[in-house]
């Protein structure tokens, strides 16, 4: 009994104690309020250009035109397409026809001028995997040159009543993936740039008594600066399909952010808008879909994820004359450690996605009164 | 030596050892007034005392090993271990009314002591808390970004934790009927941590968290380490030729100033993935000495009066690095310290241990005033009034007591941009005693 009575009242005490907290600002006078979250605007140190090696290959459209920018210079983009047939075809019987079908999915230049485009046969196996913008692979003679008009959103191209002849076997063949290589798009006339959907890309047979359908196994574009601009003062130009590239650098080690606990971050890149909109008459300069924000080392090295791929802090569209580039979640964290300087990571890189493969241009300010600039969500550090 | 009941201490130290450390990693949630300096001052010396408003330097008590006074280890039968816990509730207002309610529960102290010669020799080793910084502030407010385009709700928790530990060795001797004096070695170390979190939420949705916005924890640990010494005497004089135990008995220990050395890490970031800021900061913290006096009554073996008094210059307080309230060369708001207690103890059957259960209950209350040692607010100096109360229930094993103790205070005040805390604690302790080292007798 009264060992039930000592348990009894010690629990009772014990229950006494017990109830939810609630801890308020009560205090936060002696404590003074430090440590606010503060906004800070850190300019880029510096814009620098550079170049790599773009990758053009099995991305969503394959280019091929030439494009005379009085803005950006000339560049000539050429085409490659494969063909695969597909499981249970067979060309049984004589062939009656054979056309390509292409649908446009993209347009840089002018749109009043026809664009011919040159059809070479590949008589060998091309690689398309990771391979470079500036690749030069030899083509075979050519099948035929075709015109239209580069606004034109399906384009037809007949093959010639020889290639088929001479063709005939390979289209008939069970090894028509391997034995047959695919086209070359190369440019001849017209200011124009165009994309063809490579998903969509197909060589259509008509026989006797049937259509059969072929479609795109792989795609590759290459493409060459054949003349050059100078670029106005205080611009830095980011192109895609060419391998430029921007790196910025900001100053972590300034007293308003150094090892300061990051909260959020907006990368603002402010575009020359004004200038990317004066053009001649029916010429259209089309803006990137995406452009992308990833870390590189101090010699330019992406390092990379597990699987190979760079880390990819933030994508962006360009809209209202800039580019605006939120980091959430891991981005924020690789931010705050390269804050803290604790990873390789020293510049950040504007780039464009290898999957979109276009020619779509920016033109940056470079100038520190009005570049990019972080704007940071932070709170500096205890004193 | 009685087996079940060492088990049972056994186990309870155990569980104070894993529970509670874990309990007091969940603190900040005491007084704001702990963020001053290296946290509130924090005096234990038994649970006896601790009923008897905090004092007893001139208290000897077969039941406790009264660790204010080394002197006080002279007078030791059985060998003795105890463990204590913490329980707070605390409830903090400011100016506007606003309220804060906190809680927290912490181990209190553990202590393992043994004659080497009866009533005559006695060593004590103890591990009891010196300092203790345990708060928790939060505020929250909307922050508009333009430049963003968003408005988020932010929440920003200041809290403390940890403190400086002090582990104590020593020994009392009796040398005179009227006269016992102690030494003790004070290890005095710890580690006091400051955090700054802030967090992110939906200003609609308070408890969604935008994944935009990244949390933050910010540290500022400082790990502490030093030695010193203290001195105790104890004079009786008994009262009457008839009654051995009636005596009046004065007690005085001096602790000599010392010096800690101390490292300053700044961090940011969870547990594992925290990053060191700068570079760690060392230096020296000096602490001041401390004088503490005492007068014990003791009449019929049943009435225990104590009155006691505890002085601290902490004015003189010296550090290298800063503090809050105290900057190397600037700011020093750090004060004396003074503590004033008186206590009662009514054991209604004295050495009569075959009467009642409830008449062997030792009934215990008193009172204390402290004056801090840090003023947060230089126009009024922070002061603290509390009572005590406590009941020790005997159990079936002699030697070995239950304790209960509760104290209910008031600090400071809400005048001067200050806060008024309210709290009240509970304190449980298990005090046993065995008798040990018997030699073996063969016939």
């Amino acid at each position: 009994m009264q060992r039930l009575f000592i348990w009894s009242f010690c629990v009772l005490l014990l229950l006494f104690t017990a109830g939810c907290d609630d801890p308020s600002a009560v205090g936060i006078g002696l404590i003074g309020e430090e440590g606010i979250p503060q906004t800070v605007r850190l300019p880029a140190d510096s814009v620098l250009t550079a170049l790599q090696r773009d990758r053009t290959g099995n991305t969503s459209q394959v280019l091929a035109g030439r494009v005379a920018d009085p803005l950006l210079g000339t560049l000539a983009a050429t085409g490659y397409l494969d063909f695969i047939r597909s499981p249970g075809t067979r060309v049984d019987t004589t062939i009656v026809s054979v056309r390509l079908e292409l649908r446009r999915s993209y347009l840089y230049g002018d749109t009043l001028a026809a664009v011919t485009l040159a059809l070479h046969d590949m008589l060998e196996d091309w690689p398309f995997s990771g391979v470079a913008a500036d690749t030069t692979l030899s083509a075979g003679p050519q099948v035929r040159t075709f015109t239209f008009a580069p606004t034109d959103t399906l384009v037809q191209v007949e093959l010639p009543a020889e290639w088929i002849a001479a063709n005939d076997t390979t289209l008939r063949s069970n090894t028509f993936s391997t034995s047959f290589h695919g086209f070359q798009l190369r440019p001849v006339a017209g200011n124009a740039v165009v994309g063809f959907r490579f998903a969509t890309a197909r060589m259509v047979i008509i026989t006797a008594t049937d259509t059969l359908t072929f479609t795109a196994s792989k795609a590759l574009t290459t493409v060459m600066q054949e003349r050059t601009v100078p670029l106005p003062d205080g611009r830095a130009l980011l192109q895609d399909g060419t391998g430029t590239i921007v790196r910025l650098r900001f100053n972590f080690l300034a007293d308003s952010v150094y090892e300061a606990g990051l909260h959020a971050a907006v990368l603002d890149v402010p575009l020359d808008s004004v200038r990317l909109q004066q053009q001649p008459a029916g010429f259209v300069r089309p803006l990137p879909p995406t452009v992308r924000l990833i870390g590189v080392d101090a010699n330019g090295n992406v390092p990379l994820t597990s699987l190979g791929e760079p880390v990819v802090l933030a994508t962006t569209t360009p809209t209202d004359g800039r580019l605006r580039f939120r980091l959430t979640g891991t981005a924020l964290q690789a931010l705050q450690r390269l804050m803290l300087g604790e990873t390789p990571i020293q510049y950040l890189q504007l780039e464009f996605p290898t999957g979109d493969n276009t020619l779509s241009p920016l033109l940056l300010y470079a100038e520190p009164s009005r570049g990019p600039v972080l704007i940071l969500i932070l709170t500096p550090p205890s004193s | 030596m009685n087996t079940p009941a060492f088990q049972r201490l056994v186990g309870l130290l155990l569980l104070l050892g894993l529970v509670l450390p874990a309990a007091a990693q969940q603190t900040g949630e005491g007084s704001v007034y702990s963020r001053f300096g290296l946290g509130s001052r924090i005096l234990y010396a038994s649970s006896q005392q601790q009923a008897m408003g905090g004092g007893g330097v001139a208290l000897s008590n077969l039941n406790y090993l009264n660790l204010s006074n080394p002197a006080t280890w002279s007078a030791q039968v059985l060998t003795r271990a105890s463990g204590s816990v913490l329980f707070q509730r605390l409830w903090a207002t400011d100016a506007s009314g606003n309220t804060s309610r906190l809680g927290f529960g912490a181990l209190q102290a553990v202590h393992l002591s043994f004659p080497l010669r009866t009533r005559r020799i006695g060593l004590g080793l103890a591990f009891r808390p010196y300092t203790r910084a345990n708060y928790l502030v939060r505020t929250s407010a909307l922050l508009a970004h333009p430049d963003l385009g968003d408005t988020i709700r932010y929440q920003i928790d200041y809290a403390g934790e940890g403190g400086l530990q002090q582990l104590n060795a020593g020994v009392g001797v009796y040398v005179h009927p009227q006269l016992s004096v102690g030494l003790r070695a004070d290890l005095i170390f710890g580690i006091i941590e400051h955090t700054q979190r802030t967090r992110f939420f939906d200003p609609d949705l308070p408890g969604l968290i935008p994944t935009e916005y990244a949390p933050t924890l910010f540290a500022t640990s400082t790990r502490l380490a030093g030695v010193r010494a203290t001195a105790g005497l104890l004079f009786r004089l008994p009262l009457s030729d008839q009654q051995t135990s009636d005596a009046l008995t004065l007690g005085v220990t001096f602790s000599t100033p010392t010096t800690l050395r101390a490292t300053r890490v700044y961090t940011l970031g969870e547990s594992l993935d925290r990053d060191t800021l700068k570079t760690a900061l060392h230096g020296d913290v000096y602490l001041p000495l401390s004088v503490a006096w005492g007068v014990s009554y003791q009449q019929d073996n049943r009435w225990t009066f104590v009155l006691d008094g505890l002085y601290e210059p902490w004015s003189r307080f010296r550090s290298d690095l800063p503090f809050a309230g105290y900057t190397p060369n600037g700011e020093n708001l750090f004060k004396d310290f003074v503590r004033l207690s008186a206590g009662l103890e009514y054991l209604p059957a004295g050495t009569d241990y075959s009467a009642p259960y409830f008449h062997q209950v030792a009934y215990r209350i008193g009172l204390y005033w402290e004056r801090a040692y840090v003023d947060p607010s230089p126009e009024v100096s922070l002061r603290t009034l509390a009572v005590t109360a406590g009941l020790s229930f005997p159990t079936l094993f002699p030697g070995t007591r239950l304790d209960v103790n509760l104290t209910a205070g008031m600090r400071g005040t809400t005048a001067y941009n200050l806060v008024r805390d309210v709290y009240y604690r509970i304190g449980l302790s298990l005090n046993v005693g065995e008798r040990w080292f018997l030699q073996r007798r063969f016939n």
